[in-house]
């Protein structure tokens, strides 16, 4: 007995003083009985199919099968495609244009009296010189004076010229004290072989005076070394002439309007081309007709490239003034093309992201598919010395390119589509069951456009087909006979609405339960819609985003009111049953509670599967569950209950709580007696709860 | 079941873990001041030991009382717990269920210095203190929770103090007139101690099995060491040669622990795992078994680490002994506690004992007592003292207070052990044998 045992070690113990635990409670073993709930699972009538989204719960409850399926669509891509307005425009350097020059030479009376004395006249000339500031009561005439070459430099504005145009303006300032006759003035170029570019004979220039004379230049040919001279200059005689050495002569050459065939120069900087251009977007083919006033671009450019033999730089500038984004800004292309290579080229290409821009198409508003183009060359100055001839050229190629819209306005045009083909359909290939017949199916062929355009639908073939039996339905109905639908489409300003035309098919009005219940897997349709069929390409009215399309779906509604046979739901989930300490279990009983909802005789079979679904042990098959009870109105009110207990021997639950992966529930529903129909509503389930009952050896 | 629904039981029911608890015992030794040990009870007797310079003697006690169960229940015939003995168990238990255990082990040596006694003392104390309320609680870990389903099990208020220390303690005993006073500090070192009260279950299994709702509130403090200070005063009047009346208190102190609080309200209503949401969970971790605030809480509670101070079971007692006759002696004394967790409680106990020395060396008695855990009970002691040479004595005391729990332990609720065994050296002239108080 414990208590005796206890009494002498406590002796022992108190004698030695050894420090002890006398628990009264160690080492205790006993047997005790836990219940609890384990696992519960709940199958519903959503666990049909794996697409839940293909079920819908009316308002009354009933589920449905919703099956929703596009079998044509157009969209903005389909009404327009916009061409590259690339175009190429070549410059010439007919207009080369040279800057004005300016030359000036002055001789003085001391040189004409030097020059006199040098001729031999040294009496003239003497008293020239020696009677500055006083007035000489009489100067003799002198014929025959010649200023000798005067170098003429011009080489700070070209080196050579080739004129196409131009004038040389000759000024003679006589501020002599005598008058001057029979004056002769030549200019030429000092190396170029030619005639004279100036030979000109003035009979008198008065004292105090001054002459102008114009010459043209077209056609000559001038380098900048040139060589002057007043060939002859007669002085009459004077009297009382107060004579001042300082007084003088000035010839004034002044080059202008030059325009040379080609040069040899520092250009001066000036524009080539400067112009506004209209470009018209030109749609071939099944969009000839389209008349667009605006767009906004999802993508494309402005793209320009520019080639050039030109030895100085050129600058071209585009802008497209019909455009503007949100931030106000008018896309535009601006390039610097560096001087060509003698003999060669340069080339430059810019692109510019159009995104997000709108073009105005109407020119100002009185046009459609049209827009202006701002287009500039220049020749900017280098300031170096360069040859151009009319040979040289700038060649600007430029455009809108790869414009995608996510937008357009205007007349879209009249197209037709042809939507034909077919389409799987694979919802009633998920349901297992042997026997299925839906009592009140419907189906609405749904046309949605939210493209500004009305169209018209004729549905040319509309036919289920059950590959597996061969047998086809073609879909037929009130709707289908009276002549091409017609689709509205949304309309300006609303650019986001989607107007909807539904053609509905119920088992009144047309074929739709034989059609349904073929439990077709395939779809065969063929329909042709023409757009515009009553649009006024005047009103230019119609739109289009990329979120745009008319689309025709077709939407099965299958309430689950009806016959079945054999409806299988199955239920298999990972069951971890480790958490159960098995070392201190003695044995045990499971038991699962099972709640059928539905108004369906069912039979279950539970199954538990190792992890390669070896079957491990089998709770029950094919147990008979109750079907629920139905109120007057069809809804089951009390579910069938049904409960399954099962011993297990320890090496069973072994066998279980050790290798168990899977449990699999299995239920088979039928509608009894056979062909009643009975309606399915979202919230029956067949629940089950799984309780064990374990008998533990519990040790302290 | 679970691992975690079964620990959830073990949890709530610590008290069939409890080590070691403390009962009542020294209803005896409180007459024998030769006998060293009694000075643990009556500090006092220091003045009253007969010793020259020194003695010591060392001893240990144990004891276990219930107020309900009987001690054949306590202690099991065969380690297995049968449905017959279970059944028996729960039968015997009231809306009232205490459990005490206790054992101590004590050393002490009393020296005499300069004509001033002083006594040098350690004890390894060990107790524990359980009370529950509905016997439907030890029935689920007895039995499971399967013979409630159906039926919501609910207790609270649990208390449980489970702690063990040891003291050193520094005493000394005053002469004045006809009275002996003494006093004893201790210092104290906890070893471990657990205690709640605070601890409220409600347990509801459905009758089919398919739901288990818990709701549990609890507040536990686990220490792992701990110091504290405690002392014992007694005063002894002696008019006569043979008329002894004595007070004294025990164990007035506290001990600051230092541990961990944990404490949690748990609210769990549990169906079983939701088969359709199991893939993926991740069982190592518990997964998606429990929401946060149901078994997972439960197992990881708001822990909160500190201290806590404790106040020692302390006790006191009032007694009397008259040796009527030569070698004849009675004695009475009323016992109690000052918390329910001491000894002497919850009724106070009144102890009336008969003492005989039937020849010099042996000295037998008996007693009988009312009150206290067990209500009452009987018991018996015998002490032997031997003079091994002129200047040396020996004696050896065995008493067991609570003799009824041995007699009839199917009818009885406790009982307990004392012993000890002190050795002295003797003063001029030598006393072969000390009269039994």
């Amino acid at each position: 007995m414990n208590i005796l045992r206890s009494f002498f070690f406590l002796f022992i113990t108190t004698l030695t003083l050894t420090a002890c635990r006398l628990n009264p409670t160690e080492n205790l073993e006993w047997d005790a009985d836990f219940l609890t709930p384990i696992a519960y699972a709940s199958t519903g009538i959503t666990d049909l199919v794996q697409d839940t989204t293909l079920l819908s719960v009316g308002q009354d409850n009933l589920i449905s099968i919703v099956v929703r399926d596009t079998v044509a669509s157009a969209a903005l891509k389909d009404f327009v495609e916009f061409p590259d307005t690339t175009v190429i425009l070549g410059v010439k350097l007919d207009t080369l244009t040279l800057a004005s020059d300016t030359i000036s030479q002055t001789l003085t009376l001391a040189d004409l009296a030097r020059q006199l004395i040098a001729n031999g006249d040294v009496t003239t000339g003497t008293i020239l010189l020696q009677n500055h500031g006083n007035t000489v009561p009489i100067i003799p005439g002198t014929p025959g004076l010649n200023s000798g070459l005067i170098e003429i430099d011009a080489s700070d504005f070209f080196e050579f010229a080739e004129l196409q145009e131009g004038e040389l303006i000759l000024s003679i300032i006589n501020e002599f004290p005598l008058n001057l006759t029979n004056v002769i003035v030549e200019v030429k170029n000092k190396n170029l072989p030619g005639p004279q570019i100036v030979s000109d004979t003035f009979p008198i220039i008065y004292k105090n005076s001054s002459v102008t004379e114009s010459y043209d230049l077209a056609g000559k040919q001038i380098e900048s070394a040139l060589e002057g001279q007043l060939a002859n200059l007669d002085v009459e005689t004077g009297f009382f002439v107060p004579i001042d050495t300082n007084d003088f002569i000035r010839i004034t050459l002044v080059a202008q309007n030059l325009k040379a065939k080609t040069a040899t120069a520092v250009f001066p900087p000036q524009t080539i081309i400067d112009s506004t251009r209209t470009t018209e977007y030109r749609f071939g083919g099944e969009f000839a007709d389209i008349e667009l006033t605006k767009i906004v671009v999802k993508s494309g450019k402005i793209r320009a490239s520019t080639i050039s033999t030109v030895e100085d730089t050129i600058r071209f500038q585009y802008i497209l003034p019909a455009a503007v984004n949100s931030l106000g800004q008018v896309p535009s292309v601006d390039i610097k093309l560096n001087p060509a290579p003698p003999g060669g080229i340069t080339t430059q290409i810019v692109e510019r992201d159009l995104g997000g821009f709108t073009i105005d198409l109407t020119a100002g508003g009185t046009a459609y598919n049209t827009f202006e183009e701002k287009i500039r060359v220049d020749l900017l100055e280098s300031g170096k010395i360069v040859t151009l001839d009319q040979t040289d050229s700038i060649q600007v190629e430029f455009g809108l390119v790869e414009i995608e819209p996510t937008y357009i306005e205007g007349y879209i045009g009249k197209e037709v589509f042809r939507f034909r083909g077919t389409r799987e359909i694979d919802v009633f290939e998920t349901l297992d069951v042997k026997k299925l017949k839906f009592t009140e199916p419907s189906a609405t062929i749904i046309f949605a456009s939210s493209v500004g355009v009305d169209a018209q639908v004729e549905v040319n073939t509309f036919t289920a087909i059950n590959k597996s039996t061969g047998a086809e339905t073609p879909l037929s109905g009130t709707a289908l006979v009276t002549g091409p639908l017609e689709v509205a489409g949304a309309e300006l300003p609303d650019t986001t609405e989607t107007v909807f035309t539904a053609v509905s098919f119920d088992t009144e009005n047309s074929n739709i339960a034989t059609f349904v219940n073929l439990l077709a897997n395939e779809l065969k349709y063929d329909l042709k819609v023409t757009t515009n069929h009553n649009g006024n390409p005047a009103l230019h009215n119609n739109f289009a985003s990329d979120k745009s399309q008319i689309a025709a779906y077709v939407d099965f509604q299958l309430p689950l009111a009806g016959v079945l046979e054999e409806l299988i739901l199955t239920d298999t989930t990972e069951l971890n049953l480790r958490d159960i300490d098995l070392a201190e279990i003695e044995g045990g009983t499971l038991r699962i509670l099972l709640e059928n909802e539905f108004p369906l005789q069912a039979t279950v079979t539970a199954r538990i599967f190792d992890e390669d679904y070896r079957l491990l042990s089998t709770l029950t098959e094919n147990q008979l569950l109750n079907p629920g009870t139905v109120d007057l109105s069809g809804y089951v009110t009390v579910p069938g209950e049904t409960t399954i207990e099962k011993s297990f021997t320890l090496e069973e639950l072994e066998s279980i709580i050790q290798e168990g992966k899977y449990l699999a529930l299995h239920y088979s529903m039928s509608t009894k007696p056979t062909g009643t129909s009975v309606k399915l509503y979202a919230d029956y389930r067949i629940n089950a709860k799984l309780v064990g009952q374990f008998t533990y050896r519990l040790r302290n | 079941m679970t691992t975690h629904f079964r620990r959830i039981y073990f949890l709530i029911f610590l008290s069939f873990a409890l080590g070691n608890l403390w009962a009542q015992s020294g209803l005896q030794i409180q007459f024998q001041p030769q006998e060293i040990t009694s000075q643990f009870y009556q500090p006092a007797f220091l003045q009253l030991h007969t010793m020259k310079t020194v003695s010591l003697g060392v001893g240990a006690e144990y004891g276990v009382g219930s107020n309900t169960l009987s001690v054949n229940r306590l202690y099991m015939d065969d380690s297995f717990i049968t449905p017959d003995e279970k059944d028996a168990l729960v039968g015997q238990m009231s809306d009232d269920n205490r459990l005490r255990l206790g054992f101590n082990q004590m050393a002490l040596v009393n020296l005499e210095v300069k004509k001033q006694r002083i006594s040098i003392s350690w004890r390894d104390f060990q107790g524990g203190y359980f009370r529950v309320n509905n016997p439907a609680t030890a029935g689920l870990i007895l039995y499971g929770n399967a013979p409630y389903a159906g039926q919501t099990v609910n207790d609270d208020h649990i208390t449980l103090h489970n702690f063990r220390f040891r003291e050193i303690g520094i005493g000394s005993a005053w002469k004045v007139g006809d009275f002996s006073l003494g006093l004893r500090l201790k210092a104290l070192i906890g070893s471990s101690g657990n205690f709640t009260d605070d601890l409220s279950y409600s347990l509801f299994t459905a009758a089919d099995g398919t739901d288990i709702e818990l709701n549990s509130r609890y507040r536990i403090f686990n220490g792992s060491g701990g110091a504290g200070l405690s002392a014992d005063m007694g005063i002894v009047w002696q008019p006569n040669s043979t008329l002894i009346l004595q007070a004294a208190v025990r164990d007035l102190g506290f001990i600051t622990w230092n541990g961990t609080l944990r404490e949690n309200e748990v609210n769990v209503s549990y169906q079983g795992f939701d088969l359709n949401n199991w893939i993926d969970t991740d069982f190592s971790s518990g997964g998606q078994l429990f929401t946060p605030d149901t078994l997972e809480e439960l197992f990881f509670p708001d822990s909160t680490t500190g201290t806590s101070r404790v106040n020692l079971p302390g006790t006191f007692s009032v007694a009397g002994s008259w040796e009527f006759s030569s070698g004849k002696t009675i004695s009475a004394s009323l016992n109690s506690g000052f918390s329910q967790y001491a000894a002497w409680t919850p009724l106070p106990l009144i102890n009336v004992s008969y003492a005989h020395q039937l020849w010099k060396p042996l000295t037998l008695g008996v007693n009988v007592f009312a009150g206290g855990m067990e209500g009452y009970g009987y018991g018996a002691f015998a002490r032997a003292n031997i003079t091994l040479a002129e200047k040396y004595n020996a004696s050896l005391f065995f008493s067991a207070d609570n003799a009824s729990g041995l007699v009839v332990p199917e009818a009885a609720r406790g009982f307990s052990f004392q012993g000890g065994i002190s050795l002295k050296l003797l003063p001029e002239p030598v006393v072969s044998a000390l009269p039994a108080q």
